[in-house]
């Protein structure tokens, strides 16, 4: 069962209230019913299809679109019980990753309003009060992980393939994880027990396993050498830490990723994930799905509807993404790309092996917006999670200037209740709320 | 590469660049053109694409049963003109 079983009416009162263009639809006549989320109130990104609310991927381009069916993770969660109170904005089409980005408004941080909340489930984050049990999101290259650590939550991209992606719309489909939000790692497992599962409607999905999980001590823990960027309060945390494990009996050492290879995985993501959404994202035309903008013939219907409905974010993605794709910068760029994509897997792969679990902190606190987002590998380097598709969860961990840092801890794939079981011990040595 | 280029890439993905989006991008250059360099760097001998993460081989037929299917109305329903079954559109043949 859901531990922190949040409450419908305030949720719908704080949702409907919301000042900071972080809902879409808010389900006014949200209720439980039986099964095992029959106390827990959810949150869905607007990227997943519903039959009963538009689906609009914050994107002007699917104004109003009603899919008219809904996704295999929404189904299952409304047959477990689960109270779905609202949709929430994200970064438009779930590109991007500050919360600058949706086509309905700008996105604060709401520890502070002058600090990005990250994303691209933007929405999903700042709208996770204690009203809210789970809030579902996506994570392609660290859409839910960076904002759980920017707004102090728990933020969890489970293997690839664990989660049915029916009914989500795709960004980048070789990087594509249903994610989630919870205040506990208990409720990410009880919601994985729900969510998991092979779906004949999505192939690339398949089973993996999250029986009862308990909490389990690691014998080896990897630290991921940092290579000098955490802040000096962040590795004075980070190094207490390592010491209280150590004091509690683990097998603690450091292990080295070459920085030039830290370095390629922003780069390796941008060429990957901007090639393959310049596709996927190719059905927005306005002939028969997408907002039409009319013209004079089928072509100028296509221009208008798509350089009226898509961003400038997103028009500069797929501007580069079709770059990278012409057939002069193919093999230079793009395979190059998957081919460095897989040396970066097989790096990891190796500490997975020799190691029960990964852990670095997540990220930086959340930068100001009047700053941008930081330069360098750190800002990037979750997107290493999406190209092996293993599990990762962040937790909080610590604070520097009031914002938060999130822990985050990484396994090897489909070792999801492993690496969960793990999440359950830090979570206890952090200290943090297991409810 | 230059902002033409990219205008004419675009063109080819059915939109006109925004304005703004293509100024940003040529003071950008340099630095998409480091980042590139950053992944030209990594030594890919002997490496073969990694085009998904479950590489195992996937072959499965299943039996010719009909599935679920959305009824015609509610897909209707998005569309700016219907004529009929169909969507309407400017003609595509002059």
């Amino acid at each position: 069962m859901i531990k922190h079983k949040g409450d419908i009416n305030t949720a719908i009162k704080n949702l409907s209230a919301d000042k900071n263009n972080a809902v879409s639809h808010v389900y006014k006549d949200a209720k439980n019913t039986s099964g095992i989320l029959s106390d827990a109130t959810f949150t869905l990104k607007d990227l997943f299809a519903t039959d009963n609310a538009p689906t609009q991927a914050s994107s002007k381009i699917l104004e109003g679109f009603e899919p008219g069916y809904n996704a295999t993770v929404v189904q299952k969660l409304i047959e477990q019980g689960a109270a779905i109170v609202a949709k929430t904005h994200m970064d438009e089409l779930a590109l991007g990753g500050s919360g600058a980005y949706s086509a309905f408004g700008k996105i604060n941080n709401p520890l502070d309003s002058t600090r990005m909340p990250g994303g691209s489930s933007s929405g999903a984050a700042t709208t996770f009060d204690d009203s809210i049990s789970v809030a579902i999101g996506s994570d392609t290259g660290d859409s839910v992980r960076l904002p759980a650590s920017y707004t102090g939550i728990v933020g969890f991209k489970p293997s690839y393939g664990a989660v049915s992606r029916y009914g989500v719309f795709p960004f980048a489909s070789s990087l594509d994880t249903v994610a989630w939000f919870a205040h506990n790692v208990s409720d990410v497992i009880t919601t994985s027990q729900v969510l998991f599962a092979r779906d004949d409607k999505d192939f690339t999905s398949k089973e993996v396993e999250v029986p009862k999980v308990e909490l389990i001590k690691p014998k080896k823990v990897a630290v991921l050498n940092m290579h000098g960027v955490l802040s000096k309060s962040a590795a004075a945390d980070f190094e207490n830490l390592v010491t209280k494990l150590k004091a509690d009996g683990i097998e603690v050492e450091e292990v080295t990723i070459e920085k030039s290879l830290l370095e390629a995985i922003g780069p390796v993501y941008d060429v990957v994930s901007f090639s393959e959404v310049s596709s996927n994202d190719a059905n927005l035309t306005g002939i028969s799905f997408g907002k039409r903008m009319e013209g004079n013939n089928w072509e100028e219907t296509m221009i208008n509807s798509r350089s009226k409905g898509l961003g400038p974010m997103v028009q500069r993605r797929f501007a580069l993404g079709a770059l990278y794709l012409l057939h002069e910068n193919q093999e230079e760029v793009f395979i190059k790309a998957q081919k460095v994509r897989r040396v970066i897997v097989d790096a990891f792969a190796k500490i997975y092996e020799n190691f029960d679990v990964l852990i670095y902190p997540t990220a930086t606190i959340a930068p100001k917006w009047a700053d941008g987002k930081a330069k360098g590998w750190y800002q990037s380097m979750l997107s290493h999670n999406n190209f092996e598709g293993t599990p990762s969860i962040s937790i909080p961990f610590t604070k520097e200037d009031d914002m938060p840092i999130g822990l985050s801890i990484d396994a090897k794939i489909y070792e999801d209740k492993k690496m969960l079981s793990h999440a359950l011990y830090f979570e206890k040595v952090l200290g943090g709320k297991d409810e | 590469m230059n902002n033409k280029k990219l205008a004419t890439v675009a063109k080819k993905l059915m939109f006109d660049v925004n304005e703004n989006v293509l100024s940003k991008l040529e003071v950008e250059y340099e630095t998409l053109l480091a980042e590139i360099k950053l992944i030209k760097e990594i030594d890919t001998t002997n490496v073969e694409p990694m085009v998904r993460v479950d590489e195992s081989l996937t072959s499965f037929m299943r039996e010719d049963e009909e599935g679920q299917t959305l009824p015609k109305e509610v897909i209707l329903k998005n569309a700016p003109k219907t004529s009929g079954d169909f969507v309407a559109v400017k003609k595509v043949v002059g």
